[in-house]
């Protein structure tokens, strides 16, 4: 009887197994942090379906905050995923471990690779090979309330677009409406609550001021009157023109967002990924987005987000670049991006229906053209100095002058060792 | 004998469950941790010994010693926020009946949130210019200008340690409690018959015998003060100019924004050392280190 269950069991055993091995698909995983990637995943999986292929694919969502510690966690077990969308400023240290395949062959052969944001191109480069693509992508802008601007007696159509504008309008737009000597209403925020703010919203001030954090090299030039001038201006944006509250240095993105919402606010240091909440939180709302001012230099956006890349554990690469190629067709952006109003990583894209129902998205396509991403191996190291002496011009503590001198030396020190 | 033997292997039976979890959580992690603080720990193998470099580089560290600064500072603010009137509150409200528990409740209450949730709510609180704070004052009209609670640095640490005092105290609160009514009435009744006042009764009856539950509740409470994370990383950011970056904080940062894993497990290491001592002392304070 014993003998019989066990025999049982085992050709139980042998069956599913042996099913399972010939109707089991070859599951491709992917990593990334934004849930719309789902979306993508199902039409990619009804078309293998239809096609009678046994590819498909699977998303796991990993939250901003673990992105590098479970890569980490899962590179050193050897079960890194096979495709991961990755914060791009993350994606030049991965890069440099061998945690990425070369797509280069293959990526410069699809048929939309030239229309890629070129500024957003570099950290996904190491020796003039290609590991990584521009995914998702996220623009820091201006976003200005037109109502407040009207109430000013400001064209509501025109956004500053010098630092001399963002002075004028900035003081028109600053008022005590109570007369108890507390200014109830704000011209501007600074952008602060951690170096990422400054890399994204402070950093698109330098460039636009003809400076920069690094050549192409990634050489450190930050050491340069347009950067020390550009931490002036953010200065004298609190102490000198009165445009801003110092606590703004200290504001996360979510305050800055609480008090535009709140009718606090008429100009706030933002991205694309405001709009979707502003609509909904704040739809009496008319605000527009614009290209940060900019003074001696072109205007320039910080282009974050993710490139996407096939990692090296993957033992499904062909599939994977099928996969990443559906990833970039016209079929999958628009559906699964368009609508969640994410920004499409290929401009000739922007022409669609869902865009079209929101003028301030339709801006974006252009927008991109100005989409810069720094590149460092040493990324995150350079955060430390970049928010201390920062923060120490903007708290009144250092003259801007040695502030830039002394954080060029430490990141200096910190990208050479 | 056999009996015996059933016994142990039935005790063991029981413990399993909990020394396999502490195992796989705790002392597996505790030995790794170990283990890469003497590496140079690569990512994707090739993972080489490097001695006692990591030590040495850990304790050269000024951002070490800064953060390990920060974080004794605040310990040093929130315990006594937290002890004082947890104290008081276990004094109060030991006897039980509707009322105290009903307070009881109302004070552990705070312990169930999250410290996410908690910060990000306290910090809509501080805000200078849409906070509770702000608006209660200024109505009171004892304002001329906005105050910017987490600016600066002092104002920042005592106005976190608010928090987590309001967050934390219930739970110091509750182990008192149940200390206090481990001593036994017949002391305060022969006490009272001797004519002593009720500072007397606290003094040489309740403080002498809650000594034990005090130092346990001091343990857990120090320990959590040092090990404080998510309260600055969300209210402060561990700002003004890094003045609240905690030294978790820095472990975080060297460990997995860094890449330096080898440097982040040294620093953990120092720091469980830091922990050992300091719980250690305060055992002996207690006068607890025998038992």
């Amino acid at each position: 009887m014993k003998k019989m269950y066990l025999v049982l069991l085992v050709s139980l055993v042998a069956i599913f197994s042996l099913t399972s091995s010939i109707f089991a698909a070859k599951t491709l995983v992917m990593w990334d942090q934004r849930p719309e990637t789902e979306q993508i995943m199902e039409m990619f999986n009804a078309k293998m379906e239809a096609e009678g292929r046994d590819v498909r694919a699977k998303l796991e969502i990993i939250p901003y905050d673990q992105m590098v510690s479970k890569f980490m966690a899962a590179l050193s077990a050897g079960k890194a995923p096979d495709l991961y969308g990755l914060d791009i400023v993350q994606f030049p240290y991965f890069t440099s471990i061998g945690a990425f395949e070369d797509i280069t062959g293959w990526a410069k052969n699809l048929p939309f690779f030239e229309e890629l944001p070129k500024g957003m191109m570099r950290p996904g480069i190491k020796d003039d090979r290609i590991y990584g693509l521009p995914y998702q992508i996220d623009l820091s802008v201006l976003l200005w309330n037109k109502n407040m601007f009207v109430e000013a007696g400001l064209d509501p159509n025109q956004s500053p677009k010098t630092w001399y504008e963002l002075v004028e309008m900035g003081k028109k737009l600053t008022v005590d409406k109570n007369g108890d000597g507390i200014i109830d209403q704000w011209g501007f925020n600074l952008a602060g609550g951690g170096a990422g703010a400054y890399m994204f919203w402070f950093m698109p001030f330098v460039w636009g001021n003809g400076g920069n954090m690094f050549d192409e090299q990634g050489n450190v030039t930050l050491n340069s009157y347009e950067t020390v001038e550009a931490l002036r201006f953010w200065h004298d944006l609190i102490y000198e023109y009165k445009i801003a509250p110092v606590s703004s240095i200290q504001y996360g993105s979510g305050d800055r967002y609480n008090l535009f919402v709140s009718g606090k606010l008429a100009m706030f240091l933002g991205g694309n990924f405001n709009i979707t909440s502003l609509r909904k939180d704040a739809p009496d709302i008319d605000f527009g987005v614009a290209l940060i001012p900019s003074n001696r230099g072109e205007h320039a956006t910080f282009g974050g987000g993710t490139l996407i890349g096939i990692t090296s554990q993957s033992k499904s690469i062909d599939e994977a670049k099928e996969f990443m190629e559906f990833i970039y067709s016209d079929e999958a952006l628009i559906e699964a991006f368009a609508p969640n109003l994410m920004l499409i990583p290929r401009p000739s894209l922007y022409d669609n229906k869902y865009y079209k129902e929101i003028p301030q998205m339709e801006e974006f396509g252009e927008f991109l053209k100005y989409a810069v991403t720094p590149y460092s191996l040493n990324y995150n190291e350079i955060y430390d100095p970049v928010l201390y002496y920062f923060e120490s011009v903007f708290l009144n503590k250092m003259d801007a002058e040695s502030a830039v001198e002394k954080c060029t030396e430490k990141i200096k020190s910190l990208t050479q060792k | 004998m056999r009996q015996r033997t059933r016994k142990t292997l039935l005790g063991i039976a029981f413990l399993l469950p909990v020394l396999v979890m502490v195992g796989i959580f705790f002392i597996y992690p505790l030995i790794m941790v170990v283990i890469m603080s003497f590496q140079k720990w690569q990512v994707l193998g090739g993972s080489e010994f490097v001695g006692l470099k990591n030590y040495a580089d850990a304790i050269t560290d000024n951002e070490f010693w800064k953060t390990l600064w920060n974080t004794i500072i605040y310990s040093a603010i929130v315990t006594p926020m937290i002890f004082v009137p947890a104290i008081f509150l276990a004094v109060v409200l030991k006897r039980t009946s509707r009322t105290t528990k009903f307070f009881r409740t109302v004070f552990f209450l705070p312990y169930a949130i999250s410290f996410v949730a908690a910060s990000y709510m306290w910090k809509w609180i501080y805000s200078d210019t849409y906070g509770l704070l702000n608006y209660l004052l200024n109505l009171l009209g004892m304002l001329d200008q906005q105050i910017n609670w987490l600016g600066s640095t002092w104002s920042a640490r005592i106005m976190v340690s608010i928090m987590v005092a309001w967050k934390t105290l219930g739970f110091s609160m509750v182990i008192l409690i149940a200390g206090l009514q481990g001593i036994s009435p017949s002391l305060y009744e022969a006490a009272k018959s001797d004519g002593a006042t009720k500072w007397q009764e606290f003094r040489y009856i309740t403080f002498p015998l809650l000594r034990p539950t005090i130092v346990l509740a001091l343990i857990i409470s120090v320990a959590g003060s040092f090990k404080a994370f998510d309260h600055f990383y969300i209210m402060t950011h561990g700002g003004p100019l890094k003045t609240t970056e905690t030294i978790v904080m820095y472990i975080n940062k060297v460990a997995f924004e860094y890449y330096n894993i080898g440097l982040g497990s040294a620093i953990s290491v120092v720091f469980i050392g830091i922990l050992l001592v300091i719980s250690y002392l305060q055992l002996k304070a207690g006068g607890l280190s025998n038992e």
